[in-house]
C-alpha cells in the first residue's frame, strides 16, 4: 500500500487538497517515485513509473533506488544521495542512466526535491526519459560537424549572403580561390567579386532569386586581388531564412585543358583523319581494334570493315610471312619498321606499303599496337619504271662502248696501216716493198676503213631505233 | 749487232709488221728482230730461247687472234725468264682505261699507239727505262 493510501486511511476520510497532491503524483505522464534518502528503498512510485520502467508496483516497492542504475551509476548515485543527505531542502536536477526491468539502459533527467514524509526524509524524483532527444542530439552535432567538415573542406568556395546578397561567411576554399579572408566580409556584397553579363541587372537577378530562381552558369570571377578566374556558379536562395549559399567552382584551369584537349584533339584528328598516312590500332595478334578515315581514301576500304578484322589477311602472300616474322617481334621492340609489302585494297589490287609499327599496349589510353602505314605504289612503279629505264640505258651504253671499241680497234687498225705506208712512201724507201704493192695496200686499208666505218653508221642507226 | 737484245715484234697485221720492222731498223739501233703473229707465237719463241743471255724487248700488239697482248702479258707472269723480258704496248686503242690496265703489268715499261715511226722507235730505244739494256746498241 502506498504511502498517500497509508495516510488517507490514518486520518480517515481524504482532505480535497490530499486528493489533488495524489493525483498529481499518481496520475503525473511523468514517471515519479519517492525514495527514503536513508535507505534508498523506494516508498512510493506512479503509474507512468510502473508503464516506463517495466517494473510492477509491488517490485518497485520492494526496490531501491540503485536497482534502478547500471552497476557503472551506482557510486555517482552514492555521491549524490550523500549530498541530499547533508540538505535540509534541496531541488537537484541532472542527467543520469537507467535501467530498466528489460535491461535497456536510458538516459533520463532527473530533477527532485526533498520531501518528509511523516517526518522521515525522502526525496520525490521526477523522471524524464531523453534517451531519444540525446540520441537525435548526438545526431544532431555529428550532422552538423560532417557539415561543417564539409563547409570547409571542399574545394569549392561557399559563400553564404543575407537577403541584400551581403556576405556572411566563407570556407576555407573562398580564401584561396577567391583570396577574401573572413575579416574582409564586412560590406563584401556578392556584386563585388561576381561579374554579371551586362545584359543582366544585379537587382533584378537577385530578385529572382530570392524568389526561388536558380541562378548559375558559367561567369567570370573577380579575385581579390582582381585578378579574373572563370567560375562554375551555383545557388540556392533561402537554405535558412534570410540566408542564401553561392558556390563557386574555379574551372579556369579545366577549361584551359579542355580547350589544350580540344586543340590535341583537332590535331589528332586533322593528323590521324585527314593526313596522308593509314593510321590504325591493332592487338597483338594483328587484328584491327581502330582504322582511320584515310582507309578510304588510300585503299577503298571502309575502316569499318577493317575493325575487327586480321590485317595479315590482307597482305599479299608472298609477303606475308616476313611481315608477320617483323610482327612478332613488336613484343620485343618497342618498334619495327616494314620493308615494302603488297596490300589487297578495296578494288583487288594490291598497293605497295610500308609500316611503322609502335607497341603502345601498355599505354591505357590506346592500348594496342600503332601501325602508321604509306601507300608507296607510285614510288614503287616509278622505282621500276627507272630499273627498266636505266637497263635500256646501261644497254644503249654497252652498245656505244662497243661503236667506241670498233673505232678505236677495228677503226684503227687500217687506218695506222695507211698511216705507217704513207710514212713509208714519204721516205722514199720502201724498203724492198715494190710501190704498186705498197699503193694496193694503201687501196685496201681505204676499202677496210670504209666499210667499217658504214659498220659503226649501221650500228649507230639500230642504237636509235631500239630507243625510239 | 749487239747479241744481248732482241726485240720481237707481235702483231697479226702483217703489215704492220713489215713498216715496224722497217721503221725499227732504221731509227738506227743494230739488233735481232723477230717477228711473231700472235703472243702465242711469241710465248713459244721465248719458252724456246729462254737460255739465252740476252734481253728480250717485246713490241706487243693488244688484239690479236689465238693468243692476244693480255693473254700474253698473263701467261709469262710466271715463266722464270720474266726479269729479262721488258715490254712496250703498241696498240691501236687510244683509251686510257688500256694504258692503265697494260702498267699494272711489272714488265710493261712504255705503251706507244701505232703506227710507230722512226722518231717513235728512237725514243723507245732511248728512253731511261732502256737505257741500261741497251748500252751495246749501235745508234746510227
Amino acid at each position: 500500500m502506498s504511502i498517500a493510501k497509508q495516510e488517507g486511511l490514518e486520518n480517515g476520510k481524504p482532505q480535497a487538497s490530499e486528493v489533488m497532491y495524489h493525483d498529481l503524483f499518481e496520475l503525473n505522464p511523468q514517471p515519479m517515485w519517492v525514495y527514503d534518502v536513508e535507505t534508498y528503498a523506494i516508498l512510493d512510485v506512479n503509474e507512468a513509473a510502473v508503464r516506463h520502467y517495466g517494473f510492477d508496483r509491488e517490485e518497485f516497492l520492494n526496490m531501491t533506488i540503485l536497482m534502478l542504475r547500471p552497476e557503472t551509476e551506482i557510486p555517482e548515485v552514492l555521491h549524490a544521495v550523500k549530498i541530499v543527505r547533508e540538505h535540509e531542502r534541496m531541488f537537484s536536477s541532472g542527467t543520469y542512466k537507467h535501467q530498466k526491468k528489460n535491461g535497456e539502459v536510458i538516459d533520463v533527467l532527473i530533477q527532485s526535491n526533498i520531501v518528509y514524509i511523516n517526518g522521515a526524509k525522502a526525496e520525490l524524483v521526477l523522471s524524464t526519459d531523453i534517451t531519444s532527444w540525446i540520441a537525435s542530439e548526438r545526431e544532431r552535432r555529428a550532422s552538423e560537424e560532417k557539415f561543417k567538415a564539409i563547409f570547409d573542406n571542399t574545394s569549392d568556395a561557399i559563400v553564404l549572403c543575407d537577403d541584400q546578397g551581403r556576405c556572411t561567411d566563407l570556407n576555407d576554399a573562398t580564401r584561396r580561390i577567391l583570396g577574401y579572408e573572413i575579416g574582409d566580409l564586412g560590406g563584401v556584397c556578392i556584386t563585388d567579386f561576381l561579374l554579371m553579363p551586362e545584359e543582366m541587372a544585379f537587382d533584378v537577378v537577385w530578385k529572382n532569386f530570392l524568389n526561388g530562381e536558380i541562378l548559375n552558369g558559367l561567369m567570370k570571377i573577380r579575385r581579390k586581388d582582381g585578378t579574373l578566374i572563370t567560375g562554375s556558379f551555383n545557388s540556392k536562395s533561402n537554405i535558412l531564412p534570410g540566408l542564401h549559399m553561392c558556390v563557386i567552382t574555379d574551372v579556369t584551369e579545366r577549361l584551359e585543358k579542355k580547350r589544350e584537349l580540344m586543340a590535341s584533339e583537332r590535331r589528332f584528328k586533322a593528323l590521324v583523319q585527314e593526313g596522308a598516312d593509314l593510321i590504325a590500332i591493332l592487338d597483338e595478334q594483328g587484328n584491327y581494334k581502330f582504322v582511320s578515315e584515310s582507309c578510304r581514301p588510300i585503299l577503298g576500304i571502309e575502316p569499318d570493315d577493317l575493325v575487327g578484322k586480321n590485317a595479315f589477311d590482307w597482305i599479299h602472300p608472298d609477303d606475308r610471312q616476313a611481315v608477320l616474322a617483323l610482327f612478332l617481334k613488336i613484343r620485343e621492340h618497342r618498334q619495327i619498321r616494314t620493308e615494302p609489302f603488297r596490300f589487297m585494297d578495296g578494288f583487288g589490287e594490291y598497293r605497295w606499303i610500308v609500316t611503322i609499327a609502335t607497341n603502345m599496349t601498355d599505354d591505357p589510353a590506346v592500348g594496342g599496337v600503332v601501325a602508321n602505314s604509306r601507300d608507296i605504289t607510285d614510288a614503287v612503279l616509278k622505282a621500276r619504271d627507272l630499273e627498266v629505264s636505266n637497263e635500256r640505258y646501261r644497254k644503249q651504253n654497252e652498245q656505244l662502248r662497243e661503236i667506241a671499241w670498233t673505232q678505236s680497234h677495228v677503226v684503227r687498225a687500217p687506218l695506222t696501216r695507211l698511216m705507217g705506208l704513207v710514212d713509208l712512201l714519204q721516205t722514199g724507201d720502201t724498203g724492198g716493198m715494190p710501190v704498186d704493192m705498197a699503193l694496193g695496200l694503201i687501196r685496201s686499208s681505204a676499202d677496210e676503213l670504209d666499210e667499217v666505218i658504214r659498220k659503226i653508221v649501221s650500228k649507230a642507226d639500230k642504237v636509235q631505233n631500239d630507243d625510239e | 749487232m749487239n747479241d744481248g737484245l732482241k726485240i720481237l715484234l707481235v702483231d697479226d697485221d702483217k703489215v704492220m709488221l713489215f713498216l715496224h720492222d722497217t721503221f725499227l731498223k732504221r731509227s738506227g739501233i743494230a739488233c735481232d728482230t723477230v717477228l711473231c703473229y700472235n703472243g702465242r707465237e711469241a710465248l713459244d719463241y721465248l719458252d724456246t730461247n729462254q737460255a739465252l743471255e740476252t734481253t728480250f724487248l717485246v713490241l706487243l700488239d693488244i688484239n690479236m687472234p689465238v693468243m692476244n697482248g693480255w693473254e700474253f702479258l698473263g701467261a709469262i707472269r710466271d715463266k722464270p725468264y720474266l726479269p729479262k723480258v721488258l715490254i712496250v704496248m703498241v696498240s691501236s686503242a687510244t683509251e686510257e682505261s688500256e694504258k692503265a690496265r697494260a702498267f699494272a703489268f711489272g714488265q710493261v715499261i712504255d705503251y706507244q699507239q701505232k703506227p710507230l715511226t722512226v722518231d717513235t722507235c728512237r725514243r723507245i730505244i732511248g728512253s731511261d727505262k732502256l737505257r741500261g739494256f741497251f748500252d751495246n746498241v749501235v745508234l746510227k
